[in-house]
């Protein structure tokens, strides 16, 4: 390096660069994020990793367009910070969208940046967390733009299933944009502060006539709650970001690897808080939570879709400090029956579990699918034909306990033993069954109803004939249907251990090119 | 459904008005385009004003004053009345529905301003069964 007082001072120079494309020296823009109740894409990229760990990759790329005046604009980064750092120690690649360069705006360079750590987290075995913030495409850059979303969204497609790719919607998501996150795994919203459409309210009020507010037409509380779009909705960002390291802890590097196992948690005694959760009655509510939170680690629990489709649950957990997917039927919401909605949720949510190599857990308590036009109309056949597909398919060890009702065609599909499950159990108050006692009487004993003297009197009791004979699990159970009754209590330690024992299965479908899973 | 003719900037515009439920979700319009509203791109220009936070209406009810029957069933309990005051949850009556009791809570408090059920009434999905003020 030269020195002498003449020489330029090639230090001072790399700084002086650095500083105007960082936060330092853009003291305007970042007041005016602050302003909006948003942090910097460095800022939240600071707060998803470790410490310091995080290290950037292009900071001084800058974009080539020429024209409409852009060959005079610094576009500081070209609006997009990617890179790679720990967090918890497990290298993460990630992106974050800067809206305080163009509005964050996807342009040729911009898209590039992101498909550079789109392959270098591919080719690693690494996740991939890409911070989302952004107006759209580059106006300016014309069909250079598009060109660069369509190559994010192959690499999207390219990377599913090989490793965990998280969205974190943090500002405005429009357009084609959105495509990217709804390819990946998981996508993560803050009320208030995303926004996701295909097209804006703009756009609606010309076409339709509606008036709506950016939130009304996308914002978190409607993706979360309606369109199941969102997977983890948050009040602000600094939770947001922390429950993307949470997920990140219950999922593996890649497809390759198993998820992080902790030290197993002591105590796998009875849990007799279980006996007392399902009331006695059959047609009484309760909530399926409270047997999630009996069978897992303590305080493992994260529930993924918690707001839409919510007479499914769906989460990740723990089982003796070893992650798995839990799948259940929630009575207190629709009665915990299939409808088009909970299908799609389950059958995604057991696609992402296999594909990760996490163990599924289902709990069953559902009196079968929803009746009606609306669902036969809105294709409840193929939507629920998913959650078929996804469950014979899976390869990881599947374990299904019937904590009451399993009817009919939704018996099957929540995995029952004939569809794919290793183990299945019942706890003794289940009542397994091809349809409830009152219509199933009132199709087998049609004429002996219709000809008794007293037709009410001769159905109550062939009901109770019926319920007595078939509403219990020990049919199931004399046909090795179920593998076990359990005492609810041993539930969680009957889990273990069979969990235990099908961790190494191994199953090899059938060479083909991919299956048709019913979209 | 009302034909309203509106004037705006000069130009004439007919339109059909028709009165939605308030439970009809607006249904967002297929693009033409892959990206066709990216917003324009002028400097680093402010966000969108972050919108006021409006929250969804739970499943089973309608702007918070109407409460719905999320599913098809046959009322058979109803625990309010009218004129009644209600806590947030607390359950209005109750719907068998799919093998089950299910309990109607309130969204929110209120007070009850009408009970449109009685009990043994058969009702649809999405049916008002209460009215909160």
């Amino acid at each position: 390096m030269p020195t002498g007082p003449e020489a330029r001072d090639l230090l001072a120079e790399l700084r002086d660069r650095e500083r105007g494309l960082r936060d330092e020296g853009r003291g305007q823009d970042v007041a005016r994020q602050h302003a909006a109740g948003k942090r910097t894409a460095r800022e939240r990229l600071a707060e998803l990793f470790d410490p310091g760990s995080f290290v950037e990759l292009g900071l001084h790329v800058r974009h080539r367009a020429r024209d409409f005046g852009m060959e005079r604009r610094d576009v500081p980064a070209d609006a997009v910070v990617t890179g790679f750092g720990t967090v918890d120690g497990r290298t993460v690649y990630a992106y974050a969208q800067d809206f305080m360069a163009l509005g964050g705006s996807l342009g040729e360079m911009h898209a590039r940046k992101i498909v550079r750590v789109q392959d270098l987290a591919l080719e690693a075995g690494c996740p991939l967390v890409a911070i989302n913030d952004s107006g759209g495409a580059r106006i300016h850059e014309g069909i250079d733009a598009l060109d660069g979303y369509a190559h994010i969204f192959r690499r999207n497609v390219l990377a599913s299933g090989v490793v965990p790719q998280l969205a974190v919607i943090l500002g405005p998501c429009a357009g084609g944009a959105v495509y990217s996150p709804a390819l990946t795994d998981f996508v993560f919203m803050v009320s208030g502060v995303s926004q996701m459409y295909i097209t804006g309210p703009d756009v609606v009020r010309a076409v339709l006539g509606e008036s709506l507010t950016h939130e009304e037409l996308g914002g978190a509380a409607v993706h979360s709650a309606r369109s199941g779009v969102c997977h983890f909705l948050d009040t602000d960002e600094a939770r947001c970001l922390e429950r993307v390291r949470t997920l990140l802890g219950y999922l593996p590097a890649n497809n390759l690897e198993d998820p992080p196992q902790l030290d197993p948690a002591p105590g796998c005694g009875p849990v007799e808080a279980l006996r007392a959760v399902v009331p006695a009655e059959a047609n009484r509510q309760y909530d399926m939570r409270q047997v999630i939170d009996g069978i897992l680690d303590p305080d493992s629990f994260l529930e993924v879709h918690a707001g839409w489709a919510q007479n499914a649950l769906v989460g990740l957990g723990r089982l003796g400090g070893r992650p798995m997917g839990v799948v259940a039927n929630q009575p207190r919401m629709l009665a915990g029956c299939l409808d088009i909605a909970s299908s799609e949720k389950i059958a995604r949510f057991v696609r992402t579990c296999d594909a990760f190599n996490l163990p599924l857990v289902t709990l069953v308590d559902t009196p079968g699918y929803l009746p009606g036009t609306d669902q036969e109309h809105g294709g409840i056949i193929r939507h629920g034909a998913k959650v078929l597909y996804a469950y014979a398919e899976a390869t990881v060890p599947k374990v299904s306990v019937v904590v009451r009702k399993a009817y009919g065609g939704a018996y099957i599909a929540m995995c029952s033993r004939g569809l794919g499950a290793d183990f299945a159990a019942a706890w003794p108050g289940a009542e397994i069954a091809v349809m409830g006692p009152e219509p199933a009487c009132n199709i087998i004993f049609r004429r002996e109803i219709a000809a008794d003297s007293d037709p009410e009197g001769a159905r109550a009791r062939l009901v109770a004939e019926y319920r007595e004979t078939f509403a219990h699990p020990y049919v199931a159970a004399a046909r090795g249907y179920v593998d076990a009754v359990l005492d609810p209590a041993d539930t969680r330690s009957w889990l273990r251990r069979t969990l235990d024992a099908a961790v190494h299965k191994r199953q090899d479908p059938p060479a083909r090119k991919h299956g048709n899973l019913p979209l | 459904m009302q034909r309203l003719r509106i004037t705006v900037n000069g130009r004439s515009y007919d339109v059909t008005v028709e009165e939605l439920g308030a439970e009809s979700a607006p249904a967002p319009p297929v693009a033409a385009g892959p990206v066709s509203t990216p917003r324009p791109m002028v400097g680093s220009e402010p966000p969108p004003p972050p919108a006021p936070a409006r929250a969804t209406p739970p499943a089973g009810s309608a702007s918070g004053a109407e409460v719905l029957a999320p599913l098809p069933g046959v009322v058979t309990e109803v625990r309010v009345e009218s004129g009644q005051a209600v806590a947030a949850g607390e359950v209005l009556l109750v719907l068998e529905a799919m093998k089950m009791d299910n309990d109607i809570p309130a969204p929110r408090a209120g007070t009850v301003r009408e009970v449109r059920v009685q009990h043994g009434d058969q009702v649809a999905a999405r049916q008002v069964l209460v009215v909160l003020e």
